[in-house]
Formats: structure tokens, sequence, C-alpha cells
């Protein structure tokens, strides 16, 4: 009989205490393994730094994370629009026309990006062709965007989608969980509606012509479609009416139904190029409202200048608010210089080029905010997570602490019940030192195998968490790497363990055979 | 192997601080396959002797000497490491009480009397003491399935588990009905003579040690005989 033979069968005869102190060791073990893979992917999740693009043009409203946030990680909501004539600008290559900024010498690629719309809980996103590495012709770009540096999107099935067209490429999980593919039609739902609320579905229907490999990100999670043809849905055309008075500090709910034309009028509209279903919806909302009209212009507009109230439904199909040319291309019928889009994503055309964009929106322009995803991302992780996550680590060490004196109590108590059964051993002929080394084994063994089922367990933990990521914000964790740090978790759980064992150990090591032979 | 106690003497400090001879004894010589019982009284220091030839307890002055062909070795003046594993080679003990582990089978004890000699175990040898003491189609049974009597031939096949030169038993048919004592007893000479050891039996009981072709009496081997006993032997 060796001695793990002879360990082995000590732990058998004490199965219970050896069962719950292999329990504690595994909740303590599978606690730090767990933290720390959560650490190490939320912080390369959270924290990356190698995104594709450098620069992210949003509102001025809003903060940068909530601005990186909805864009790359399609969480939270966008918290306003940018002009689409900044986007023109951005993406102009060439000398820009009068009054308008030269960002030539900055910016690399610039990519539209509009949200505001889902499919079944699913993110819309309306953007260009660009985005997949095709020109507006759909000819391959040299040098196509990247989502991740090094990584560009590409295509399991089908094509990108036609800019102009009601069409639709679809991200991996939509595919799968949508059970979607070439061909498949859907509309669009105005917002994210919550589970008692009554969708607002629009009238336009997209085709899916591409379906997108993987890129394990949120993307998988999304259905793309062109930006201009979100300007085809009727409530997005008002909708950018209203946040142009809005943003003139005009509640557009306040005016007279008789008194819109002239209120336009006064901010400066040229009502010829105002759709005539956005004057006509915008009446609507007015309607049954009583102001003075009495007033001129400017005292009327003072008077509008309050809180939007609630937006009434609309229980009616959307008029079409577009008509499609020769070509079936959508021609909207808001006017250019009315689009707005929710964010552009920059690629400069160096780290100059992206300090310049900064600065630019930072100092000399109010129109927008440029952010780079990547130090705000690293911000958040540095404010939020990371001291959180140290927490953590700190009371998985005490669990670990608390693991390694359940075995010292555990082997000690045992030890103080097998006095007689020690100085058996000793009369049979194990010395001390065996003595020692059996109990020391027997502890070693309990953080051995506690050590491993805490290293699956942590990791099953990590799984469960890498599926929570996903569902919350579209992308897993790579929850089955094993890191060095872990296995020094484990190697130090069973140094505690058998360290924790030696106390133990000692008092059967000073065990007077004598005395309890003769006792027992 | 022979067995030689010279000068041998262990005394024990009472609580009062007197001192107690326990053990001594001018010389006592016991041969090779030679089989011992040994009388004395409750408390005469029967079992410290034999703690002392076991290397369990050190003798205060005095040589054990085990000597086999032209070697000797003195377990008074081994360190307690060497003691042991000089025990666990050749030295067989037999308690009073069974004294097996609980968790353990009947095999398993038996093998773990092999298990501190430095040699591989041999099952073929565990089975055959065994059977030998009509327990085999009882080995695997652990300790708490057997009966008092069977429970000590158990101990009795793992005292002699590692083949070893010396048997010491200490009254162990003291638990035992007469019957099942008289069967343990013969069992235990019948084994020892079959591996050639020698076994010093301590008992008080005179019919026992009448079986032995040589008793010794403590008293009359313990030169302070006369002092008084010690509660602790």
């Amino acid at each position: 009989m060796n001695l793990f033979q002879l360990v082995f069968k000590q732990m058998r005869q004490r199965a219970l205490s050896t069962w719950l102190t292999l329990l504690s060791v595994v909740i303590g073990v599978a606690l730090a393994v767990a933290i720390m893979i959560l650490q190490r992917e939320s912080a390369a999740l959270f924290g990356q730094s190698d995104f594709g693009y450098d620069i992210i043009i949003g509102p001025p409203k809003g903060s940068p994370l909530q601005l990186v946030l909805n864009t790359v990680y399609h969480l939270d909501t966008s918290a306003g629009t940018v002009p689409y004539t900044l986007y023109q600008d951005m993406a102009r290559h060439g000398k820009p026309p009068p009054g308008h900024a030269d960002y030539g010498f900055f910016v690399k690629q610039a990519i539209p990006f509009m949200v505001g719309d889902s499919y079944n809980g699913k993110r819309l996103v309306g953007t260009s062709p660009q985005m997949f590495g095709y020109d507006d012709n759909g000819k391959r770009m040299e040098t196509p965007f990247e989502y991740r540096k090094g990584k560009s999107y590409e295509f399991a099935d089908g094509r990108v989608f036609d800019g102009r067209k009601f069409e639709a490429v679809i991200g991996s999980e939509v595919a799968t969980t949508e059970h979607m593919g070439i061909g498949s039609k859907f509309r669009a739902t105005h917002g994210f509606p919550g589970p008692n609320d009554k969708p607002d579905i629009h009238k336009p229907v997209w085709t899916v012509v591409g379906v997108l490999k993987p890129t394990h990100t949120a993307n998988d999670r999304v259905l793309f479609i062109p930006f201009i043809s979100l300007y085809a849905i009727a409530e997005h055309e008002v909708g950018i009416l209203d946040q142009a008075l809005m943003k003139m500090g005009v509640d557009p709910t306040k005016i007279p139904p008789d008194q819109v034309d002239a209120v336009l009028v006064k901010l400066g509209f040229d009502l010829n190029k105002v759709p005539a279903s956005a004057l006509k919806a915008l009446k609507q909302e007015a309607k049954g409202t009583k102001v003075d009209t009495s007033k001129e212009g400017s005292e009327l507009i003072k008077d509008l200048a309050a809180p939007p109230t609630t937006q009434v439904a609309d229980e009616g199909e959307d008029p079409d608010v577009y008509h499609l040319d020769e070509k079936g291309h959508i021609i909207p019928d808001l006017p250019e210089e009315e689009w707005e889009l929710s964010a552009i994503l920059v690629k400069s055309r160096s780290a100059f080029g992206a300090d310049q964009l900064l600065y630019r929106f930072k100092v000399i322009s109010n129109e927008a905010i440029a952010v780079n995803p990547a130090s705000v991302m690293r911000d958040f992780f540095d404010t939020f997570l990371k001291p959180s996550s140290m927490i953590l680590l700190v009371v998985t060490f005490l669990v670990t602490i608390v693991a390694g004196i359940s075995i010292l109590v555990s082997i000690y108590n045992s030890i103080s019940a097998r006095m007689r059964e020690i100085a058996i051993l000793r009369a049979l002929g194990a010395t001390r030192a065996r003595v020692l080394t059996i109990f020391c084994t027997e502890a070693a063994m309990i953080g051995l195998f506690g050590a491993i089922l805490g290293l699956v367990v942590g990791h099953g933990i990590a799984a469960v968490g890498s599926v929570y990521f996903n569902r919350t914000i579209g992308q897993s964790i790579a929850w089955y790497t094993i890191s060095g740090e872990e296995l020094l978790a484990a190697v130090g759980a069973v140094a505690i363990a058998a360290l924790a064992g030696l106390v133990p150990a000692m008092k059967a090591y000073r065990t007077p055979v004598a005395v309890n032979l003769v006792s027992g | 192997m022979a067995v030689e106690l010279s000068q041998l003497k262990k005394v024990f400090v009472g609580p009062d601080g007197s001192v107690v001879p326990v053990v001594d004894i001018d010389s006592l010589r016991f041969n090779d396959g030679e089989q011992i019982a040994l009388i004395g009284t409750s408390g005469s220091g029967k079992t410290t002797l034999l703690h002392l030839i076991a290397g369990i307890l050190t003798p205060d002055s005095g040589r054990i000497l085990f000597a086999s062909g032209g070697a000797s070795a003195d377990v008074a003046a081994m360190t307690e490491a060497q003691r042991d594993v000089f025990r666990g080679r050749n030295i067989g003990y037999i308690f009073q009480t069974h004294h097996l582990l609980a968790g353990f089978t009947a095999m398993e004890n038996v093998l773990l009397g092999m298990s501190f000699t430095g040699r591989a175990s041999d099952r073929p040898w565990a089975e055959h003491l065994l059977r030998e003491v009509g327990l085999s189609d009882r080995l695997h049974y652990k300790p708490s399935k057997l009966s008092v009597g069977q429970q000590q031939r158990v101990a009795v096949a793992r005292a002699l588990a590692s083949r070893p030169a010396l048997v010491l038993a200490d009254e162990p048919t003291g638990a035992l009905d007469e019957k099942n004592a008289q069967q343990v007893l013969e069992l235990i000479r019948k084994l020892c003579r079959e591996v050639n050891a020698a076994l010093l039996l301590v008992t008080h009981d005179l019919s026992i040690a009448k079986q032995f072709p040589r008793v010794l009496t403590l008293s009359e081997l313990n030169r302070s005989a006369k002092a008084a006993p010690v509660a602790a032997s």
C-alpha cells in the first residue's frame, strides 16, 4: 500500500468532511479563476484598442461613453444627430465647396452610421456599402473599412446592398436566431418597443441580399441597411424636422396648426423643400393646442420654446415619403440638406490627423463631438471595471484563505480523532516524517483536486458570463483560454492547502506513540 | 535473529517527582525462532518492556541487541527514525485490542503491515495469512463487520505480514473468550514458526504461559522488582 493509496483511503474514510473541504477549495479557486477571466476578457472587450477606426463623430449632446457604447457595442440610445453635410465634408475627396471645411488632410475614410429602428429586438443600422469595403457602384475598395485592426467584414453569403435600395446585409447571429437568409424580407419597427408597447412598424420592406461571416462582435446582431432608406420612412422625415425645431428651442407640439407655415418661414425654412407629409404630420402633432396667434412671429416662437411633450401615437399607415427613379433607387422627399446621421466612423490618415479632428470638435466646432473609442473605453474600464474587479479579486483571495483555513480545521479535527490511528501507523513502522508526509499529502490532494475542479467550474462560470455578454452586447469572451495567472492561482491553492495541512500534520508528527497505543 | 537485552533500565518520574524504576533487567536473551511467555502482574512493566524492545520507547540505559549472522544492531542506540524503520522491517506487534484501522478492510489492514518495510506489498502472502487465520472469506470485510475474535485474527495476520524476526504480543488473548483465546494463541505460535520468528508473548494468564517452552516472570527479571508497581504500564 503506497502513500497515495493510504491517503485516498483516509480521505474516503472521512468522505463528508473531505467533500466539504474540497467544496470550499473549489469555490475559492472557481471564484478566483472566474474573476480573473472576466477581468481579463472585460479588459479586452471594453478596454480594447484595436478598433479599425480611430475617431467617432457624434452629436454634441450625450457623453463620449454613450457615443461609443451606441456605435461600437450597439448599447444605449443615440443622443441625437449630426448633419449629413458633415459626413459629406469628411467623405469628400477634393476641394470643398465654399463655406465647407476641408477634412481631406485628416480623414482617410468616413462611414455614415444611423440608428433608431429595430427588427425583432435586433438593431437596424443605416450605413453605406463602404462599411463592407465596397464603393457606391458595388466595386471592391482597395482599402476596405476595418471594424477591428486588420479585420474587415466578409460575406458568408450574398453581396453588399445597393446603397439606394431597400436591401439589407445581416449579421451572422441575426441569420441564425431570426432564421433569415438571402431573399428574406422584413419591416422595421420604430425604436425598441418594450414588451407591453404596441410596436410601430414602418411601411417599407427590405430584402436581405447578404449575410456576413461572424465577427464575434456586437455587429453580428445587427441588420445593416442603406442609410438613405431610413429617410424613406415618414416618421423619420417628421422626426428630423422636429429635431431641427427642437435645436432652435421650439417645441413642435406647441405650434398651432394654422401657424406652422409662418413659424417655419420665420425660422428660415424653405417651405418648398419641406416634404408635404412632414408639414402635414407637424400640423397633426399640434392639433387641439390653443395658442394666442395674435402675437408676432418672434414672440410666438418665444412662447413655443418649451420642453417637448409626449409624442402622439400614430395609429395609421405611414404615407410614402419617397419615390423611386428609373433604376429603382430611393429618392427621399426630404431634401439632402435636411438629412442627419447618428454618427460618423472615421479612419484618420495619421495620429496627427486624429488629434486634429479631436481638437477641432473640442475647441473650434460645436456641431458635433469627436472621440477616440479606444481612449474612451480605456477610461471606462480604468474608472468603473478595474477597481470593482480588484475588489472582487481581494474577496476571492480571502475566500481562498478561508478555504485554506477550512482544510486546516478539517484535518486538525480529524487528527484529534485519529491519534490512535497515527500511533498504530507509527507502531507498524511509519516514521514521524512519513506521518507528516501523509497528512500534508492529504491536504495537498484536497488542494490539487479543488484547484482542478475550481479551474473547471471557474471556466464554467466564465462561459455563463460569456453567454450573458453575448446576449447583452453581442460579444462573446474567450472563456476557454487558460492564462498563466490562473495556473498560478491553482498552484497557489495547492500550496496554501499543503501549508494548511502542515499545522495538523505537525500535531500528528508529535503524537506520542506509546501513550496513544495504551489509551486506545 | 537473536535478541539480547543487557543492563536495560527505564524509569518513570511520578507526578510527585519521585523516580519509579519500571524496567531494570540485567540480562535477557532469546534465540532465533524461540517462543517465550512473559508473565507479570498488572502494572509490573510488561508493556513498557515490549515498547522498549520495539523501539517505541527508549531506555534510560542499557542495550537491546538484535543479532543475525555476524551483524548486530542496538535498537537503544538508534535514532527515532531508524527505530521506526527497524521496527517496520523486523518486529511484528500484536496489541491486547486489535488496533485495526476502521476504514480499511481485513486485507488492507494486513497489507498496511507491509507498507513500512521498504519492500513491495506481497498480496499472495497477505491472502495466505488471512487464510491461515480462517478469514479467507472475509478478506474485504471492514473491522466493524468482524467479530472480536476475527478482528484479533486479522491483527495476528498483520503482525506477521512483514515476515518479522520477532513478534511481540501484548496480552493478545486478553479480550477474547477462552475458546477464541486458545485458537488465536495457536495461530500466533503456528505462524511464528512458519516465518521462523521469535515470539515474546506477555500474559497474566498462567494457563496460557504454561503452553510455552520458556516462561519468564518479570518480577524475577527485574532487579527492581521490589519497587512499587506503576500505573502507567
